[in-house]
């Protein structure tokens, strides 16, 4: 179920997201409330239920963003198993650890992102490095909002989570 | 190898979700494709989410703009109401600036219109719009910017009236509006002619002297003929409304709105060059000759020239300069005894009577003139102008003067105001040369200034013309 709800909420966010920016600034920065739900899966999620969630989740930003198809769905797993590595190398706890790591994954999924772009396209319509500066800000941003979507994704696998009978019950 | 894949199935799923998608990039990255029917269907849900998404962030927005945000719109309101009225006072300046530059570039427009002629801004500083007496406005130029009594006042849009009174630095102005004013105009599309009279009240003049065969509808513009030697030819004066043609009678009556919203002049041009006659009829340089002991104008105030010898002669016929000329009965029955008749009984009828008909274009003129201001004065002979046709052209002569001096102050009566006859100041508003051309060459009003004592209606209501 977790790959399904992250799917889900990946959809709403991306959505929500889309609807606030119109408002907030209209366009001059960006978010990328989805990352997070990655970062998550890669810190608290299993190998399967997490790449599956981190795939749904990048087939989201994929439609979401209009590009090559692939290309953030590759980059999503990507940052799962990168979180999944941080998660067992660092001790990740609170929110402002998860805030951290969700600011370095949204901007190697950005600069992944135009890495890869630029491999593929032809050199006129290719992105600029000069975008990174934009990345980052992006980066900046998903970080600090990121506790938010940390809270609702507990709050999920709370919904989720079954109670097992223990002994002393 | 069925225990290795479930061993690292696993890791195997991890490396498929990598490694697939990266290949599906790679392979559609240089093409774009069109979404599959899951990719339509995902983004079929997405698009209600936004919009329920903008629904609650634009119903909240609105909740803290309507609501929320409206904690301090009170003292904003006060602050802004402060503001906005600054404001309004600024626009209001800017409004009152505004036209007064307009009023400024119609009167700068009206000045070069004709360079010859030299005018005088000034200010109107008061009002004196009563009915029971005159129609009066008080400018603040006088005789030391060189202002004279019967100099024409003006705006960019028409006549206003004349100078009327002088002191040293202010002037009385008296509007056509005034019942003591009236101006020789013409019909501008008809080229008739007729006297413009005030009523006294400010937006309602009347319409003299119309003969009631002359082409005339209602909204025709009125501009002086310049016959008057008061205000030049060509100024508006006024729209004929109210026409009324009578079956019978010599005249059509009408009333006249003024093109000046006298009660709204705030600025005026004051025109100091003398009028010129710019309407000489044939020989009326010739006809005036007689009387050229007549200066063409006098100056000071109170002492307006005598046009009406000139008129006078003129009515007389072109080739009676003399009072004695043998043409005289004809037309005097029309110009010299109007007054008379007028004096007598009703002028219209009278002139009407009397007036042979081939003379009546010609000799109209005077008759116009001299019949509404025929009035019988004390003392005054009716019978004199009347009995003696002659008498008419011999009022310009002096001594007719005495005999209809009062009767009429009409050409011949105005005539008979000549220095050497009555020692009455002579209107210059008659100055010869022209008047004896226009028919309704205006006896009364501006011409006939006589008294030096401006505010006297009674004696203006004799004259016909000058308070």
């Amino acid at each position: 179920m977790r790959p399904v709800a992250a799917f889900a909420l990946a959809l709403v966010l991306t959505a929500f997201q889309a609807a606030v920016l119109r408002y907030a600034g209209g366009g001059k920065v960006s978010l990328a409330l989805a990352i997070p739900i990655v970062v998550y899966l890669g810190l608290h999620a299993g190998n399967v239920e997490g790449a599956l969630g981190s795939a749904g989740v990048g087939y989201v930003l994929d439609l979401m963003a209009g590009g090559p198809k692939g290309l953030l769905t590759f980059l999503c797993v990507a940052l799962f198993l990168l979180s999944r590595l941080s998660g067992a190398a660092l001790a990740v706890a609170g929110k402002s650890g998860f805030a951290v790591l969700t600011a370095f994954g949204t901007f190697f999924v950005g600069l992944g992102s135009i890495v890869l772009t630029r491999a593929v396209t032809p050199a006129e319509t290719a992105p600029g490095y000069g975008l990174l500066g934009r990345v980052a800000v992006e980066s900046v941003l998903t970080g600090l909002v990121s506790p938010l979507v940390l809270v609702a994704m507990r709050r999920i696998d709370g919904l989720m989570a079954r109670e097992e009978p223990g002994l002393l019950r | 190898m069925f225990g290795l894949l479930k061993r690292y199935r696993e890791l195997i799923l991890v490396a498929l979700l990598l490694v697939l998608p990266l290949g599906v990039f790679f392979a559609r990255a240089k093409r774009q494709t069109e979404g599959s029917r899951l990719d339509r269907a995902v983004l079929t849900f997405a698009g209600p989410i936004e919009k329920g998404v903008g629904w609650v962030v634009g119903g909240g927005a609105r909740v803290w703009d309507g609501y929320v945000a409206l904690r301090r719109a009170h003292e904003k309101a006060a602050a802004l109401e402060r503001e906005n009225e600054g404001l309004r006072l600024d626009a209001l300046e800017l409004q009152r600036v505004r036209g007064e530059n307009e009023r400024m570039r119609a009167l700068l427009g009206f000045a070069q219109g004709a360079p010859e002629r030299k005018v005088k801004g000034g200010r109107v500083i008061g009002v004196r719009l009563d009915p029971k007496g005159l129609q009066l406005v008080t400018i603040d130029r006088g005789s030391d910017d060189g202002l004279d009594r019967m100099m024409p006042v003006v705006v960019g849009s028409g006549v206003v009236g004349r100078v009327h009174a002088v002191t040293p630095s202010t002037s009385d102005v008296l509007l056509l509006s005034d019942r003591n004013s009236s101006i020789a105009v013409r019909v501008e599309r008809s080229r008739a002619r007729a006297n413009v009279r005030g009523t006294g009240a400010p937006d309602l003049c009347r319409l003299e002297y119309a003969l009631r065969s002359d082409d005339m509808v209602e909204g025709d513009l009125l501009t002086t003929s310049g016959t008057d030697g008061v205000f030049p030819r060509g100024l508006p004066v006024g729209k004929v409304a109210g026409l009324k043609k009578s079956g019978q009678g010599l005249y059509q009556r009408a009333d006249v709105k003024p093109a000046v919203d006298l009660t709204k002049v705030e600025e005026v041009l004051v025109i100091t060059t003398p009028e010129r006659m710019e309407e000489e009829a044939p020989l009326a340089s010739a006809r005036s000759e007689p009387v050229g002991a007549v200066p063409a104008r006098t100056p000071g105030p109170g002492a307006p020239l005598a046009p009406v010898v000139a008129k006078a002669s003129a009515a007389a016929g072109p080739t009676s300069p003399k009072p004695s000329a043998p043409k005289a009965p004809a037309v005097a029955k029309t110009s010299g005894a109007a007054p008379a008749a007028g004096t007598a009984k009703t002028p219209g009828k009278a002139s009407a009577g009397t007036a042979a008909p081939s003379t009546a274009k010609s000799a109209s003129p005077s008759a116009r003139t001299a019949m509404p201001t025929a009035k019988p004065a004390a003392g005054t002979t009716p019978s004199t102008a009347a009995a003696k046709p002659p008498t008419a052209t011999a009022a310009t002569r002096p001594a007719a003067g005495t005999a209809s001096a009062k009767s009429a102050a009409a050409p011949s009566g105005a005539a008979a105001r000549h220095p050497s006859a009555s020692a009455t100041p002579i209107s210059r508003a008659a100055s010869g040369s022209k008047g004896g051309t226009d028919p309704a060459a205006t006896p009364a009003s501006h011409s006939a200034t006589a008294k030096p004592r401006p505010r006297k209606p009674a004696a203006t209501a004799s004259t016909g013309g000058e308070p």
